[in-house]
């Protein structure tokens, strides 16, 4: 059997800065809405109600690259039921027309998620867990870096960051501030657990009661296509988990069948936490 | 586990050969009328798993059980089926591949009826995901509606589309990642003019059953989608193009 080693542990980022964004605008959409989150998690969600209140569906931002915010950023709702809603994405805090890869990332805005994806390594992104909550998931979930020591033990804690660069990866200047109290990360492996299509455990950390990191301590697969599975699996339920507690998305629809073995071990191991 | 996370109680739980993850908002509820909740859902795979030689559904396809005398929530699934027969014009059916196999709407049926169980236990914020349908209950938090990305079928790492709203119910039906799995209940042949079909709007039952017709119509798939009223959806084809029904087109 054939085995897969797949370690996110610090280099989500790097992983994520290796994905590349498409453009797919449905024909007629004219939102142009920026992307600033992991990779395809729009960093800004447009919400537009219609006749009922459930069945918006907007398209997600097409990143003009990693780092992704750039572009204007249009919704409007336009009946009683309609809300429009934005995520804290970078979006509000990317000046229209600003060049790509141009991200400047507040404390706690969910942007994290977008700075980690466009340096490519995962360095600098302020705030982190214990930041301003909604920041937390897309934050410190790619980016990681106050808190978790594994993923980039020289970013200083807190520190903030403003990432220019033309092309992607960005430039970073990191300038530390003062930095928080430490806070405690806990590492926790879930069991591995075996499905047909191969075994997965995963590691989750824990900075606080935020998860800020997930990680395939497993991943292996017993064929050649579900070992391409996995691959491909692997940073989508990564996202999904960390977006549960980020303010951008709360679950993912589409097939995942590879999802049986990571949600047990994830289960198991956020038991222990 | 938790506690500055908007999440009260998370429960996962492998079934019908998936898994269903179920993510609680407040108010919270006890684990008790949970756990009766997903025993139920064990149950009613029991009764219609296609896998099982003992479950009802096994027992029609042999000859063993005569529809009629089948439970009544069997008779209810045939009877809701037949339905949706009719309304897609065919292309959902029981019979896809000439046996009786009602799973495109079992599944669906089940995560939006063990959410209003679950609703009616108190958890009237929550969304329930079974191998990525899902059916939202309430809000995300208050004043949130609930966000559900849309998989990207030829990219797995990245979301095409996020549906948002409250008491949402969203469906997706492709060949993503279990290859050719619907057919075309008029040749009995395989669908592979889309990539996939999301359907989204209150009731995941019937979202999930669209999403499974409309994908095995193919092409015609955004003529069928931009006639129904009350529900919204976007299609991606094989060569990467997409659609969105004419609700969202107008709206955006």
């Amino acid at each position: 059997m054939k085995r897969v080693l797949i370690s996110i542990l610090g280099t989500v980022a790097g992983m994520t800065a290796l994905l590349s964004f498409k453009t797919h605008a449905p024909a007629g959409a004219d939102l142009g809405l920026p992307s600033a989150g992991l990779p395809g998690v729009p960093g800004s969600t447009a919400t537009i109600g219609g006749t009922g209140a459930a069945g918006a569906v907007a398209p997600a931002g097409s990143g003009t690259g990693p780092a992704g915010a750039s572009g204007s950023n249009r919704s409007r709702a336009n009946s009683t039921a309609a809300t429009v809603t934005q995520a804290p994405g970078a979006s509000r805090h990317a000046a229209p027309g600003a060049p790509a890869g141009s991200v400047h990332t507040p404390a706690g805005t969910g942007a994290g998620g977008g700075t980690g994806a466009g340096g490519g390594t995962g360095a600098g992104t302020r705030g982190g867990a214990g930041g301003a909550g909604s920041g937390s998931g897309g934050g410190s979930g790619a980016g990681s870096t106050s808190t978790a020591p594994r993923t980039s033990p020289s970013s200083p804690a807190g520190g903030p960051t403003h990432t220019t660069g033309s092309t992607p990866p960005a430039q970073h200047t990191t300038t530390a501030a003062p930095p928080p109290p430490p806070p405690v990360s806990h590492t926790y492996t879930g069991q591995a657990v075996r499905t047909r299509y191969g075994t997965v455990q995963v590691q989750v950390t824990m900075t606080g009661s935020t998860i800020t990191n997930v990680s395939f301590v497993q991943l292996s697969a017993t064929d050649s296509r579900s070992q391409q599975i996995n691959a491909n699996a692997g940073p989508i339920l990564l996202q999904q988990t960390l977006a549960a507690q980020s303010a951008q998305i709360d679950g993912v629809s589409g097939a995942t069948y590879t999802t049986q073995g990571y949600e047990q071990s994830l289960q198991s191991a956020l038991d222990q936490a | 586990m938790a506690d500055n996370s908007l999440t009260v109680l998370r429960r996962v739980e492998p079934c019908m050969g998936t898994v269903f993850s179920l993510d609680v908002r407040a108010p919270a509820i006890e684990g008790a009328p949970v756990d009766e909740v997903l025993a139920w859902l064990h149950q009613v795979d029991a009764t219609f798993s296609t896998y099982r030689a003992d479950s009802e559904i096994s027992q029609i396809r042999r000859g063993d059980l005569d529809p009629a005398d089948a439970s009544p929530q069997v008779t209810e699934i045939l009877r809701r089926c037949a339905e949706l027969e009719r309304e897609t014009d065919g292309y959902f059916s029981a019979y896809a591949d000439g046996r009786l196999d009602p799973s495109g709407l079992v599944k669906g049926w089940a995560i939006e009826e063990a959410s209003d169980r679950l609703r009616s236990a108190g958890a009237v914020n929550h969304n329930l995901n079974g191998g990525g349908d899902v059916q939202c209950a309430g809000a995300a938090a208050p004043g949130r509606p609930w966000r559900i990305g849309v998989v990207d079928p030829s990219d797995p790492a990245r979301l095409l589309a996020v549906v948002a709203g409250e008491d949402l119910a969203v469906a997706t039906s492709g060949t993503a990642e279990r290859g050719a799995h619907v057919l075309d209940p008029h040749t009995r042949a395989p669908v592979t003019a889309l990539a996939s079909v999301t359907v989204a709007g209150r009731h995941l039952a019937t979202a999930d059953a669209y999403a499974t017709a409309a994908f095995a119509m193919g092409e015609a798939a955004p003529g069928w989608l931009a006639g129904l009223s009350e529900y919204r959806s976007f299609v991606v084809r094989t060569d990467g193009s997409t659609w969105a029904s004419p609700g969202f087109a107008a709206d955006a």
